[in-house]
């Protein structure tokens, strides 16, 4: 079954948004690894826009862009939240605080760090009753979002909301979770054919897939964070080239609608 | 744009020619299977190290003297023990063995929940870092301080090199993924699945789930009018699943929303708990007077009990058995899914509902529904719930073929 990107959303060093990343990905502007304040996203309430853990940030910002661009109301799409990591910052905490004598954990972040709090908080904003599914699979986070995304489309599902999203862990938890960057991406994907789709997907054991050029700055970011596994698939949309790549041991056969 | 009528729930049955347990009130069906009959907790007073809260959990023993082989000694951490003791049991590990031989490597696929994975080692990491003690080796292992340690974990035991993930919905998650594995194999993607979730004790849920005032001191008393909260418990689950296959046991649908509604408050009317159970009857082909029992999520928490009764009430109009067994195991939360799925394909099997345990004044309004004491009774399609937070809902229904 052919399968659609139809909305991108992405944040990351330097990367305000999809049409920078897009242009950066096709060498059209220099890149600048540059640390971006976090987001606010406007669709969480002003008291959680302060106090949401950064992850729940970028994940909400990100998801928010890709239905914006795909026109998709997100009220209506199950959702796949995929992070390596989850909040490193949060363990963090906790784990300090529990080391202590009498350990008193804050309740609100010992609920904020369930690894669905960004799918939770997501669909709590928006008003979302549909199925929210939150994953983690190591440095195949991202793919294996995609697989379960795309699974959800396979089934009875037309439209779906995948984010994958990793932030820079804490520095005493770097050695654990090698994470030295932020990094989100989310995608809008759906099986109908439609003006708003940019790519199409398709499954295929087939394809080969071919050695990718990426610019530096790609791939350094690949390596510094599991969401960016991600780039291939957002360079061949940037650019407009068909082809095969590999995400989580599955093969996808990429055709470019425009 | 996409139609005013969403196409219907569908989904292909599926058989479980296996399933496991290791948990608090048993390791293993057999052990497990005693304590339902007799009616005996698996909870007892708090004895974690390092933890001095006052209160009852569902700890599994022996899991401190257990070891790993040598091959998987990387992997060692109490999750991953649990894991290990879990697919020891019942002549799980030779079934799963078997049915990567029939199908390869990459075509079982592995959808395994857990809230917890191996936090309990990280927690362990920063004690000795408190006490500026040195850090072993082993807990050097980037691996193992991961949502996704189990799932590795497991991967490795059997070689598996197909669709593998790690769902992490808190109190639903392995209850999601056989909705998971029945996606991954009608799309093509696999041709079987191993199925399961490992949660174990550990600080993070005990301090956190006190610091919300959610846990009890006490023993818990699911749906009993003065119930005080959960019990927190640990368990490792698993079961097979797969297409047309000599099997008594099946999993005929499934039903998963959400509340949209608190991080850590159920919606006080139930709505995505109804339409969990609602979406789960119609992808099963089946109407509410179908369902011979259900195993509640019950947690004993005055909210899951007040607002889980509303909405079974308002999806069954007429009164069938139904009780919640955390009384029995503790809320293993991650686990909780497949722990629950497991004692119900139990009861469908042996014909027994397990009667709510710790219930003397059951909640009003569920009071014609519950069942307070055990009933031999045969069963042909059951039901298992499972509530989490973010208000992540799954509806789970298992049917027995009648021969």
């Amino acid at each position: 079954m052919q399968l659609y990107i139809d909305g991108i959303g992405v944040w990351g060093p330097g990367l305000a948004d999809w049409q920078h990343t897009a242009r950066a990905l096709r060498g059209e502007c220099a890149y600048q690894a540059q640390l971006l304040p976090l987001p606010a996203p406007e669709v969480l309430h002003a008291a959680e826009r302060r106090r949401a853990p950064a992850t729940v940030k970028l994940a909400v910002h990100v998801a928010s862009a890709a239905c914006a661009m795909a026109q998709a109301d997100p009220a209506r799409l199950p959702c796949v939240f995929a992070s390596s990591h989850g909040d490193t910052e949060i363990s963090d905490y906790m784990c300090a605080e529990l080391a202590q004598p009498q350990p008193a954990l804050s309740p609100t972040r010992f609920h904020n760090s369930v690894h669905n709090a960004a799918s939770g908080y997501w669909t709590i904003a928006v008003g979302c009753t549909q199925p929210a599914n939150a994953i983690s699979a190591g440095e195949h986070s991202f793919g294996s979002g995609l697989l379960e995304a795309a699974a959800l489309l396979m089934n009875d599902v037309e439209q779906v909301l995948l984010v994958a999203y990793d932030i820079t862990a804490p520095t005493v938890l770097l050695p654990l979770c090698p994470v030295p960057q932020s990094f989100a991406v989310a995608l809008v994907l759906s099986r109908i054919p439609a003006p708003a789709n940019l790519m199409g997907l398709q499954a295929d054991a087939r394809c080969v897939p071919p050695v990718q050029s990426l610019p530096p700055f790609a791939l350094g970011l690949m390596a510094d964070n599991p969401a960016a596994q991600c780039l291939p698939l957002l360079s061949a949309v940037a650019i407009g080239t068909a082809g095969c790549l590999s995400l989580a041991g599955m093969m996808w056969q990429i055709t470019p609608c425009r | 744009m996409y139609g005013s009528s969403p196409p219907s729930l569908q989904m292909q049955p599926l058989c479980v020619s296996a399933y496991t347990l290791a948990c608090a009130a048993g390791i293993g069906l057999a052990a497990l299977q005693q304590s339902l009959q007799q009616r005996c907790t698996g909870l007892r007073a708090n004895d974690l190290d390092h933890c001095s809260l006052d209160t009852y959990i569902g700890r599994v023993s022996g899991v401190e003297d257990l070891r790993l082989p040598d091959a998987l000694s990387s992997w060692d951490c109490r999750n991953n023990r649990l894991a290990w003791l879990g697919l020891n049991q019942d002549g799980f590990m030779a079934q799963a063995q078997a049915l990567v031989q029939r199908h390869g490597r990459g075509r079982v696929a592995l959808v395994l929940g857990t809230s917890t994975a191996s936090i309990a080692s990280t927690e362990e990491v920063y004690r000795l870092w408190h006490s500026a003690m040195e850090l072993p080796a082993q807990l050097r292992n980037q691996k193992i301080h991961s949502p996704n340690s189990l799932t590795g974990f497991v991967a490795d035991v059997f070689g598996l090199t197909g669709p593998q993930l790690t769902v992490a919905t808190a109190c639903s998650s392995s209850a999601r993924v056989f909705g998971s594995a029945a996606r991954l194999l009608r799309a093509g993607w696999a041709d079987a699945a191993i199925v399961g979730g490992v949660d174990s004790l550990c600080l993070s849920v005990l301090y956190g789930f006190n610091a919300l005032e959610l846990m009890s001191m006490d023993l818990c008393r699911p749906f009993d009018i003065h119930r005080s909260g959960l019990n927190i418990g640990e368990a490792a689950g698993f079961a097979i699943l797969e297409r047309d296959v000599n099997a008594d046991l099946s999993f005929v649908g499934y039903g998963e929303s959400s509340d949209a509604f608190h991080m850590s408050s159920p919606h006080p009317q139930g709505i995505g708990a109804q339409q969990a159970m609602q979406q789960a009857l119609q992808r099963a082909h089946l109407s509410p007077d179908d369902i011979d029992y259900i195993n509640l999520h019950g947690t004993a928490t005055r909210m899951n009990d007040e607002v889980e009764a509303r909405a079974i009430t308002r999806i069954f109009a007429r009164p069938l058995p139904c009780s919640s067994t955390k009384a029995w195991t503790g809320h293993t939360l991650g686990a909780a899914g497949i722990v629950e799925a497991v004692i119900t394909l139990l009861s469908l099997e042996r014909g027994l509902i397990p009667g709510n345990l710790f219930c003397d004044q059951p909640e009003p309004g569920i009071q014609d529904y519950l069942q307070l004491q055990n009933a031999a009774c045969s069963l042909q399609h059951a039901m298992s719930n499972s509530f989490g937070f973010g208000g992540n809902n799954c509806s789970l229904i298992f049917a027995r073929t009648a021969h």
